[in-house]
């Protein structure tokens, strides 16, 4: 197909969306709506991830030792971002400074120090400790293993719901923008009858007389994701900011580290979802011989 | 030897379930050739009309395009017969919401012209069925006559190889009708355009002396002047 031609069928497609402005309207609007509610999830999911990895990596296992003395095996455990061995001395020191006391009181009190030596373990990934405990705790060198497992068991969870309820969520919301296109394809399609049948007649390609309607339904996902994009960037940039004055310790993903993401994936999105929902809408009247 | 036809009917028929339409037509239609087609409404002019573009497949029997079977031809090869076929029907058909312009300029936009030679051979052809002047109209701002001339104007307007023209003066008083019947007339003579025209009014063809055919029960038979 020519350029020329190409040009004219998408004026044709722009064209279609005008002459139906009801019917193209309600469509932009249900298109932005699905769109503002699918970006609202996905930015919150972002946060929440952020968050909770936030949390996650802050996560600490503490290994006390049966007997003092360093353990090369836990040393080299697969997963361990930094170690830090504690002797009882250094524990002590640690407590007395946590409690803001005074020299040598609590040695004083408890009559010497019964702290045991232990080790301080970052792990790289949260995922990895339940399963780095259950290790530790097989070794005969090791007393107890102490973490938050309540914590990362729940932010894990936590994450996997997220995830799971994201994808469903994502899942209807795509097929229903799909749905919302190809109605409003098949409508136009429907008012384009007589046209479609005359060219048909005088020998037009099927791609020839398709292609306005699959521009028709790619613009109507282009203008909404623009339209959902542009308020889903100012209401962020509202919210965050607001959250940095009202939570300053949350850590929110900022509005500069998401803008471009936003852009492309809403854009990409918009433009795909078009495509596809107007095939959808037209496959029963692709012109057959 | 005689020269090939343009369209041979051989042994056509054809049925919508029980209902035969056609049966067993012969039919030759030279090059340059101008023949009427006759028959009562729903004697079945279209459906001929249509087997000749393509659009309807035959029950029985095969329909040959300059000497080539048309049943073993792709949709490709179809379509780009179609492209040489101008069409003219009982009603305008006319897109409403088009300009008289845009309306003549489809067939050529079908076949990727330029847009400047698309607007050279538009205007000159509305220019010459004497509707220039009508070019950024709407059709339904034109009188019938005007319409049909349009309409007339699309069919020409892509240098067809055949004009297939479906009861083009139906509903024109009989004035613009002899009209179209002329301007069809001229250009079958002049163009050496084939034309086919299917009609029943009967008077107007008994004014020529151009060949024409009648459909009665499904058969098709030479036309002697008698109804």
């Amino acid at each position: 197909m020519k350029i020329s031609t190409s040009f004219k069928l998408i004026g044709k497609g722009a064209g279609n969306l005008w002459r139906h402005k009801g019917s193209t309207f309600a469509a932009y609007i249900s298109i932005t709506i699905a769109l503002l509610v699918l970006g609202f999830f996905a930015l919150s999911w972002v946060n929440i991830l952020n968050l909770t990895n936030d949390l996650l990596n802050k996560l600490e296992v503490r290994v006390f030792l049966t007997k003092p003395g360093t353990v090369k095996k836990i040393e080299e455990l697969a997963g361990i971002e930094k170690w830090e061995y504690i002797n009882a001395d250094l524990a002590l020191k640690q407590i007395t400074e946590s409690y803001q006391l005074k020299g040598d009181y609590l040695k004083n009190v408890l009559g010497g120090n019964p702290l045991q030596a232990s080790y301080s373990l970052l792990v790289k990934d949260a995922q990895l400790i339940p399963d780095m405990v259950k290790t530790l705790k097989g070794m005969p060198e090791v007393d107890e293993v102490i973490y938050g497992g309540q914590t990362v068991d729940s932010l894990i969870n936590l994450q996997k719901i997220i995830g799971g309820f994201g994808l469903l969520l994502l899942f209807i919301l795509i097929l229903a923008i799909l749905l919302v296109v190809a109605n409003t394809l098949r409508l136009s399609f429907a008012v384009r009858r007589q046209e479609i049948a005359l060219e048909k007649l005088l020998g037009a390609s099927p791609l020839y007389i398709v292609s306005p309607f699959l521009w028709e339904g790619t613009l109507l996902g282009l203008i909404s994701a623009v339209s959902a994009i542009i308020i889903l960037l100012y209401s962020y940039r509202t919210f965050s900011g607001w959250i940095a004055l009202s939570f300053p310790y949350l850590p929110l993903k900022s509005l500069a580290s998401l803008r471009v993401s936003m852009l492309v994936i809403g854009i990409v999105l918009g433009v795909i979802m078009g495509f596809i929902g107007s095939i959808w809408g037209v496959r029963r009247y692709w012109p057959k011989e | 030897m005689a020269q090939m036809p343009l369209v041979y009917f051989s042994g056509v028929s054809k049925a919508f379930d029980d209902n035969v339409i056609l049966k067993n037509v012969e039919l030759a239609v030279p090059k340059a050739s101008f023949a009427f087609l006759l028959g009562a409404t729903g004697a079945g002019k279209s459906t001929l009309l249509k087997m000749i573009a393509g659009e309807i497949k035959p029950t029985k029997g095969k329909i040959y395009i300059k000497g080539q079977d048309i049943s073993k031809w792709s949709k490709a090869k179809r379509a780009s017969w179609r492209r040489r076929i101008g069409y003219v029907f009982q009603e305008d058909r006319l897109l409403s919401y088009h300009s008289v312009y845009e309306n003549v300029a489809l067939p050529l936009e079908i076949q990727e012209f330029s847009p400047r030679k698309i607007k050279d051979k538009v205007l000159s052809i509305l220019e010459v069925l004497g509707v220039g002047s009508k070019a950024y109209s709407l059709p339904e701002e034109l009188s019938g006559g005007e319409k049909q001339r349009v309409s007339l104007a699309r069919a020409l307007v892509a240098n067809p190889e055949i004009i297939i023209a479906d009861e083009p003066t139906a509903q024109l008083d009989p004035y613009t009708s002899k009209e179209i019947f002329n301007l069809l007339a001229s250009l079958n003579r002049t163009g050496r355009i084939t034309v086919i025209m299917a009609t029943h009014e009967w008077d107007l063809v008994r004014n020529t002396d151009l060949p024409a055919f009648i459909l009665r029960d499904g058969f098709l038979l030479p036309w002697e002047g008698k109804i």
